[in-house]
């Protein structure tokens, strides 16, 4: 994969243009809000978009503009930071898996096994319903639904990496335990997990603002992209377009990281054609 | 004086343990250091699971039924498995029949050397990456090569890499288990004076398997011809022409005169 092959790649360039839009209204915020998103204001319920607000106001009076930028840095943080946790998870445990004795594999595989037989979410729900509904309980619930998925992948790869004869090679010449792990199988392993995560986070939005559209993820006033749209649900017919910002700002999100995700794929593919 | 390499009565065995599969079956040999040794034979006559038995390496679930490997003067077959990593790389070493894919396609030529070398003599990595440039120097390669990943060298030059490994590490015998299959005749030819440069210069045993009679008259002292799991005729190399009395070894030698290449004989 070249620099110029970067720009050729369409999806990546859209995607990583995507992200990075949202990532700077994540992070700038709460400095470019036009309004305090927690100021209740009920002489000014159901404004239409205008000059003030931008966005218009909810239920409560609130700027639903500046409600929705101080939630992306919630929405976007919380599923990236999901995800990064789940990937190392997934990696540390599926590499304990493939690298262990059949003993650690065995015991480890089952219990995936075990997990991955409930769906992802029935397990993040009883996880939330066990520590109470909060923005932490959901996080937990998520990586504990999700994990198995990545242990299992990573451990595939591992085992066929571990039949690649450069592996042997380096085990004539001496090398073994965590080295070997780390300077022949990690490199193997890192780059398709990378691209499933990219994907993953997406998904991870998704999942995240459903709880939260649940009133199971982010308690209230805090704003939180699902938690807007399951607010401005209830008005459906009288003020539509409530929900339309937040609800842009999942699609928007959900496929910056598809794109993001199918782009560096490709750019693997490219990769691919070598003999290994 | 004992021998580098001493092997007496090696089998190897497959299961079903009713009825094993034994390609290796009462082999023995002995190999001084600062000689050749090559091991010739058909496909399938155990040579490689030789090389690979005296690295303690058999495929699982292979393993020695019966026999002694000595490594100067110790039973190299009773070791442990830490035991083993420790000579492993550091005073034994195997060159591999497929250069292609013996090297980690994620690291840079240099650092596959210098890895070996630190971890086997216990240096820093600055010094290490210095030993490899030496080294890949000692196999005609530019030191630029240390910089370049696996995939962007040709076929003969990944099989210098790996005999350079051997010029950094210095062990005391090497394998090299069919070190010239799929090169071209110049390769091969430079391939094989890098191992008498490593031979004259280092004092090392090797160990030469293949099933190409040129390519062991060429290099070897001694050759020792393999059939059916055990040495059936032992010579020295110029010798074997006249004195190889065994039918395969009759059989290998036609073959090789049918290709209109000169044996030397004695």
């Amino acid at each position: 994969m070249s620099w110029a092959g970067i720009f050729h790649n369409k999806s990546l360039l859209l995607g990583g243009a995507l992200i990075g839009f949202l990532l700077i209204t994540a992070i700038a915020g709460p400095g470019l809000s036009p309004n305090d998103p927690f100021q209740i204001d009920l002489t000014h319920r159901f404004e239409p978009p205008c000059q003030t607000y931008l966005f218009g106001t909810d239920h409560l009076g609130r700027c639903v503009l500046s409600r929705l930028l101080w939630g992306s840095g919630i929405s976007l943080g919380s599923s990236v930071c999901i995800t990064a946790v789940i990937m190392c998870l997934g990696l540390g445990i599926g590499i304990m898996s493939g690298m262990g004795s059949q003993r650690v594999d065995f015991i480890i595989m089952r219990m995936v096994d075990m997990l991955l037989s409930f769906p992802s979410l029935v397990l993040t729900l009883g996880i939330i319903g066990a520590l109470g509904p909060s923005l932490f309980s959901a996080a937990v619930g998520i990586c504990m639904g999700w994990w198995p998925v990545y242990a299992r992948l990573v451990r595939g790869m591992v085992l066929s990496a571990r039949e690649k004869e450069f592996v042997t090679a380096a085990r004539l010449t001496g090398t073994s335990g965590i080295r070997m792990t780390t300077r022949h199988i990690l490199p193997q392993v890192l780059p398709p997990v990378l691209v499933l995560a990219s994907l993953e986070t997406g998904t991870m939005i998704l999942v995240f603002s459903g709880l939260g559209f649940l009133g199971l993820g982010v308690q209230p006033p805090q704003p939180e992209w699902g938690a807007m749209l399951n607010e401005a649900r209830t008005y459906i017919f009288t003020a539509p377009y409530l929900m339309i910002a937040p609800g842009a700002a999942i699609f928007t999100a959900v496929l910056g990281f598809s794109m993001l995700g199918e782009g560096l794929r490709q750019a693997m593919q490219i990769k691919a054609v070598n003999p290994w | 004086m004992v021998a580098l390499l001493d092997i007496k009565g090696l089998h190897v065995a497959f299961p079903p343990w009713s009825d094993p599969l034994i390609p290796v079956k009462g082999l023995s040999l002995d190999l001084a250091a600062g000689q050749v040794l090559g091991l010739v034979g058909q496909s399938g006559s155990g040579k490689s699971l030789t090389g690979l038995a005296v690295m303690g390496m058999i495929p699982r679930p292979g393993k020695i039924t019966q026999g002694q490997i000595l490594f100067q003067g110790m039973d190299v077959t009773r070791f442990t498995p830490a035991q083993y990593r420790r000579i492993r790389g550091r005073e034994m070493f195997l060159i591999f029949q497929d250069c292609g894919s013996a090297l980690t396609p994620s690291l840079t030529i240099g650092r596959q050397i210098a890895e070996i070398y630190v971890h086997t003599h216990g240096q820093s990595w600055r010094k290490g990456m210095i030993q490899a440039k030496k080294a890949l120097e000692r196999v005609n390669l530019p030191p630029g090569v240390s910089e370049a990943y696996p995939f962007e060298l040709s076929g003969g030059m990944r099989q210098r890499v790996l005999i350079s490994m051997a010029f950094a590490i210095q062990p005391k015998l090497i394998i090299a288990d069919e070190p010239t299959t799929g090169l071209d005749m110049i390769t091969q030819a430079e391939i094989l004076d890098i191992f008498s440069d490593l031979k004259d210069n280092c004092q090392v045993g090797i160990l030469l398997i293949s099933h190409d009679l040129r390519v062991v008259g060429h290099l070897a002292d001694e050759v020792a011809v393999m059939y059916g799991g055990s040495i059936v005729d032992k010579s020295p190399v110029a010798c074997l022409p006249e004195q190889g009395r065994h039918p395969h070894s009759r059989e290998l030698i036609t073959a090789c005169q049918a290709l209109s290449y000169p044996v030397k004989s004695c």
